[in-house]
């Protein structure tokens, strides 16, 4: 295979993302976006970008996992930290405020 | 050395110079303190500077302590800065963003601790880009950074406030956080030394997380031997971050051996990192390359066949990890003043993160697309695959040919203050160079090598096997030996 140049870096343009996709992605993540238009060409861009992805030929290739021994891992027991609930923002009377559940 | 001059002190001439009697700590720190109010309207390096009497009477202590005999740690008083995701007890710690405006932390960072036990002073939080998503500094949510070479250029990023910092005298050395060259890059633009661990050598407790699986808190300094011996100072195992590696695998001093020279090491330069690089940058590896063999190294070409995948695979996992930590932003636990009466939970949540910028907005929306269910197979899970075959193409060629692999840190020169913050792909590629030794969990190092005719850095990048941070830093510090003299930093 040829060295692939920063110069020659064939980005593919299927520009299959939507802007309902993104209104709709941004939802999942819970994250206010007033005008998605705004993202929808850079989101786009980018997802084409990664698209790359698809020559690289890594289809049949597995995963590499890296095993972590439990004994590695420290003991699992309270720390404190001191105090710290006096950094949360909602708080009144002994007690963190949240926003309602539906 | 005069007193208006001790401020372009090396840490290692520092700490002669405060051990020796030739000036205080406090003198030094007064004279950073106002090399920092001299300096800031035209960089913009730092967020924030500590209060000033509380440093000078922290620095009055240690040459007290010098004084008496006692011990007062490798730093002995050292001025330094903290890249603004790295926590320090007590003092506001926002990422760049809005979304942490108020947020003092409450606890300090492992690397803040023992740069506090070395007596080291933190005078500043850097500017970065948002949550290090950048790589310019101009997705600050307080400002873009000015690169001290030409106010007019970009110093790099995500730690372009650390850079910029250590290149205007404001501090003798800081710390940064190199995701995916983070460190490196600004350290290139500004023409100073940035190192990148290998993962696990440097703990990432008090780190504002990003992306967990590859980033490493780094030094960035004037020189080589500098950066070592911040390392030495920060890295070790840590209890509280599992990832640390084990103390026997660590060293316990980075500057023992560093003047060993290069004598022997073989060195690849990597052909898909150089091929496309600005001719001024290819060429200035080139010389590079012909210095170390003057040293006694050999050089040739190399290929990384996976080279040309490594940034779709690092934005694709990076985008999908920080999704995932910056969900922890519900302004609940921490946040800014937005009262939650009248809000259903999800709606406040989605209301607080309006404080994003776009860039990070971006990143959790593709985050959430490219490790979504009808997605994964296509991006995040190739994207770990090409991870992995990068990986073993990096370890064959340092299990069988290298010991060093070289390229340009950056494929080009630095650019102007908005030249590309509309384009991130043509931003993307600006780290060719360096996510691959974040995404392989290699130590590298970027170093200042040449100035363009333009007047621009241009920085030199080394990659080493894990753990072999001591040869890394003997290979870049003998490059620094021998590079053509370097012009002074404009002022």
């Amino acid at each position: 295979m040829p060295p692939r140049l920063i110069t020659t870096l064939a980005i593919p343009q299927s520009g299959l993302v939507t802007e309902e996709e993104i209104e709709s992605v941004s939802k999942l993540v819970r994250i206010k976006v007033a005008d998605h238009r705004e993202h929808v060409e850079k989101v786009r861009d980018m997802i084409n970008f990664f698209e790359m992805l698809d020559s690289a030929g890594v289809e049949d290739d597995e995963l590499v996992m890296d095993d972590v021994p439990v004994s590695r891992l420290r003991e699992d027991a309270h720390e404190s930290f001191g105090g710290l609930s006096g950094y949360v923002r909602q708080y009144r009377d002994g007690y963190v405020r949240v926003p309602k559940m539906d | 050395m005069n007193h208006s001059s001790i401020i372009r002190a090396s840490a290692l001439e520092y700490v002669r110079g405060v051990a020796s009697g030739e000036f205080t700590a406090e003198e030094f720190l007064s004279e950073t303190l106002s090399r920092i109010e001299e300096a800031e309207a035209r960089y913009n390096a730092y967020l924030r500077v500590e209060d000033g009497q509380k440093l000078l009477a922290r620095a009055r202590e240690i040459d007290r302590g010098i004084r008496s005999g006692q011990k007062v740690g490798l730093l002995a008083g050292m001025p330094v800065s903290i890249k603004d995701n790295i926590c320090m007890r007590g003092s506001r710690t926002t990422c760049g963003s809005r979304m942490l405006e108020g947020f003092v932390a409450p606890y300090d960072a492992t690397a803040v601790s023992r740069l506090h036990a070395e007596g080291g002073i933190i005078v500043a939080k850097a500017n970065m880009d948002e949550f290090a998503m950048g790589l310019t500094t101009e997705f600050s949510a307080y400002g873009p950074s000015r690169n001290p070479w030409n106010t007019g250029y970009v110093p790099g990023g995500s730690s372009g406030g650390s850079a910029a910092a250590t290149a205007a005298f404001e501090c003798v050395a800081s710390l940064g956080s190199d995701t995916g060259g983070s460190v490196r890059n600004p350290a290139s633009f500004c023409s100073v030394v940035g190192y990148k661990p290998t993962y696990g050598l440097v703990s990432r407790h008090g780190l504002v997380s990003y992306a967990n699986s590859i980033e490493q808190i780094g030094p960035l300094a004037r020189t080589v031997s500098d950066a070592a011996l911040v390392l030495g100072v920060i890295a070790g195992r840590d209890t509280h971050d599992d990832t640390t590696a084990d103390a026997a695998a660590a060293a316990d001093d980075y500057l023992e051996g560093i003047e060993g020279g290069v004598e022997g090491m073989r060195v690849g330069i990597v052909d898909e990192m150089t091929g496309g690089a600005d001719p001024e940058v290819a060429r200035a590896v080139e010389r590079a390359s012909k210095d170390l063999e003057a040293a006694g190294a050999s050089c040739e070409r190399t290929s990384l066949d996976m080279v040309g995948y490594s940034v779709p695979s690092y934005y694709t996992i990076t985008a999908a990890e920080a999704a995932s930590n910056l969900a922890r932003y519900d302004n609940l636990r921490y946040g800014y003043d937005l009262s939650v009466d009248g809000y259903e939970f999800n709606s406040y949540v989605a209301e607080a993160r309006g404080r994003f910028g776009p860039e990070v907005t971006r990143r959790m929306i593709l985050g959430g697309y490219v490790s979504s269910a009808g997605h994964a197979g296509r991006y995040y899970l190739k994207a770990l695959k090409v991870q992995a075959k990068l990986t073993r193409e990096v370890a064959d060629a340092f299990a069988s040919s290298y010991d060093i692999l070289m390229a340009p840190t950056v494929p080009i020169l630095p650019f102007r203050i908005g030249e590309k913050s509309d384009d991130p792909v043509s931003l993307f590629m600006v780290d060719l160079n360096t996510v691959t030794a974040n995404l392989t969990r290699r130590p590298a190092v970027s170093v200042p090598y040449a100035v363009s005719a333009e007047g621009l850095p241009i920085g030199v990048q080394m990659m080493a096997d894990s753990m072999q941070d001591k040869a890394l830093l003997r290979a870049a510090r003998a490059l620094e030996k021998r590079r053509a003299p370097l012009p002074e930093v404009p002022d």
